[in-house]
């Protein structure tokens, strides 16, 4: 495994099908570490199941995922969870856990965690319910947790899914923070033109017609409709 | 939880605990030597009887806890896979088929009913992708076993028929010193054990996929909840009959009774506070004061926590529209 290897994330050949219907087929992607990158495509491209995929939280039906050159499919979830934390697009509804206490499950120093509250600007909902909680700020603190988890990389899969637009631009400043801190990170999105308006990304990918295809994450935003469709 | 509110807690339990040893058909005096009778009563009736109300109202209530957290459904219990079900079919094969009607072969009887039916919830576990498949999986099951439950009934003999009926009722009343002894050591471990998993159980309300990614081995955790579930159940259905309601209404009352939803704190409590619904419910099975005969213990337990279960509902429900 040479340096450069060691260092980012592959999948190679990677199949990934429901029954008997594939969603992707030997597709390949390389992700360097550091930065923000981006996986676009349209709905029922295969976003997701890669993101859940290469996240380990999914097994695959073919070729491999190696995190940093180990195989992401053959670690425990224990070994898994210090490599890489992950947000869903949906935020829990129904948990009853005060924030400080999802906070607490992610991270034992009491410390760090207020710093990353006021990081967020979430000191005031600390006591708060996660029922209680709208959307947006669930979801803030579903992003706190996984910051907290101290990995290297994150992953979230349409993070902004379900929030108005302050919502989304106060989401991706704290990416874009947290980005800046260190940590990987990869995420899959409808909202890419308002975050690419707004960051410089690392790398953007295309999912499309069952394969992976690296864009050039320079380019303009407003190509990328079009790209998409074609 | 303050600390003053654990002792309050640990206070009603220890005093209806001493309220069931020393009153009932005949009163007995705690502070003057035991002897003759009054020992046998204590040793063979009084003691094994609170023992199998506490074992069985902190068991079934932590397989309600539990359950609840898997299924992430406020009206999940132990009867939801099938378990007490399974144990009911037993026993009705047994007694109504006109076998044997001594106790032990009925409490084998029900253990091996409700260890067939988690062994095939065991089974067709794996095949299942969500929490909701298998619990509507259970509640057919339940359907099924019911179902052949009414057909053996219907065909057996009146006396046998009644026999059923009775252990239908259930009662903490049956069990020998070392079978409630046995029971409460059951309890105990399984508290043990899931008190282990409280982070586990925790990270779970946040969501599969959030859960696996914090490093919960999900499927780990699954079999974990369906086997500790099922034995208990399963155990305490044997010793004490179907006892209806105590592992659904609890983990309400305790949500009720405190704000803390963590689990680390959830599993103790909930078992104390089961352990002591159970005694208090069977001050109605036993007869309150006056009363020459109480009530069967589910009827008791259906009569408090039917109303509890429908209060809930309103509640959240109210709660959606605000």
């Amino acid at each position: 495994m040479t340096e450069a290897n060691s260092q980012r994330l592959e999948a190679k050949d990677v199949d990934i099908r429901y029954g008997a219907e594939f969603v992707l087929r030997t597709a390949q992607l390389s992700i360097p570490v550091g930065g923000l990158h981006l996986l676009i495509g349209r709905n029922g491209a295969g976003k997701s199941s890669l993101l859940r995929s290469m996240a380990g939280l999914q097994p695959i039906q073919g070729g491999v995922i190696a995190f940093n050159g180990h195989n992401v499919h053959s670690m425990s979830a224990a070994e898994r969870a210090k490599r890489v934390a992950f947000v869903a697009s949906t935020p829990p509804r129904t948990s009853q856990l005060r924030v400080e206490e999802v906070l607490g499950l992610a991270s034992s120093s009491t410390a760090r965690a207020a710093e990353v509250l006021a990081m967020f600007g979430e000191t005031a909902w600390a006591q708060q319910r996660m029922d209680a909680l709208s959307d947006g700020q669930a979801q803030r603190v579903m992003f706190a947790r996984a910051v907290l988890q101290e990995t290297p990389w994150i992953f979230m899969d349409e993070p902004t899914a379900f929030l108005d637009v302050p919502s989304r631009k106060a989401f991706w400043k704290h990416a874009v923070d947290v980005a800046v801190q260190g940590t990987t990170i990869v995420l899959a999105t409808h909202d890419y033109e308002h975050l690419a308006g707004a960051v410089k990304l690392a790398s953007v990918h295309l999912v499309a017609a069952q394969s992976v295809r690296a864009l050039d994450p320079s380019g303009p935003p407003q190509g990328w409709t079009e790209r998409m469709q074609g | 939880m303050r600390r003053s509110h654990w002792l309050l807690g640990f206070g009603v339990f220890l005093a209806l605990v001493l309220s069931h040893l020393i009153w009932g058909v005949v009163d007995i005096a705690m502070l003057e030597p035991l002897e003759g009778v009054y020992r046998e009563i204590l040793l063979h009736v009084r003691i094994p009887r609170a023992l199998a109300a506490v074992a069985a109202g902190a068991g079934l209530s932590l397989c309600g806890l539990v359950l609840q957290t898997w299924f992430g459904n406020p009206l999940a219990g132990p009867s939801v896979l099938g378990v007490s079900s399974g144990a009911g079919l037993g026993v009705a094969l047994l007694v109504l088929v006109g076998l044997t009607s001594s106790w032990w072969a009925t409490a084998t009887a029900a253990m091996a009913g409700s260890g067939l039916v988690l062994i095939l919830v065991l089974f067709v576990a794996h095949r299942f992708r969500t929490a909701t498949a298998l619990l509507i999986f259970g509640l057919m099951l339940n359907y099924v076993v019911g179902a052949m439950i009414t057909v053996l009934q219907a065909e057996a003999q009146q006396d046998a028929l009644q026999q059923f009926v009775f252990w239908g009722m259930g009662t903490f009343g049956h069990g020998s010193l070392a079978t409630s002894l046995g029971l409460c050591a059951a309890v105990i471990v399984a508290g043990m054990v899931l008190r282990t998993m409280h982070r586990d159980l925790d990270m779970w309300t946040l969501g599969p996929l959030t859960a696996q990614s914090m490093g919960v081995n999900n499927r780990s955790l699954r079999w974990r909840i369906v086997a500790l579930a099922g034995l208990l159940t399963g155990g305490i259905t044997a010793a004490c009959g179907p006892v209806a309601f105590l592992g659904l209404a609890t983990p309400h009352v305790v949500r009720l009774l405190t704000k803390e939803r963590s689990h680390r704190v959830l599993i103790p409590l909930t078992a104390l506070t089961g352990a002591i619904l159970a005694l208090a419910a069977d001050w109605g099975v036993k007869g309150f004061g006056g009363m020459e005969q109480g009530w069967p213990l589910n009827a008791v337990l259906s009569l408090i926590g039917g109303p509890m279960v429908i209060w809930v509902l309103i509640s959240k429900t109210d709660r959606l529209h605000d």
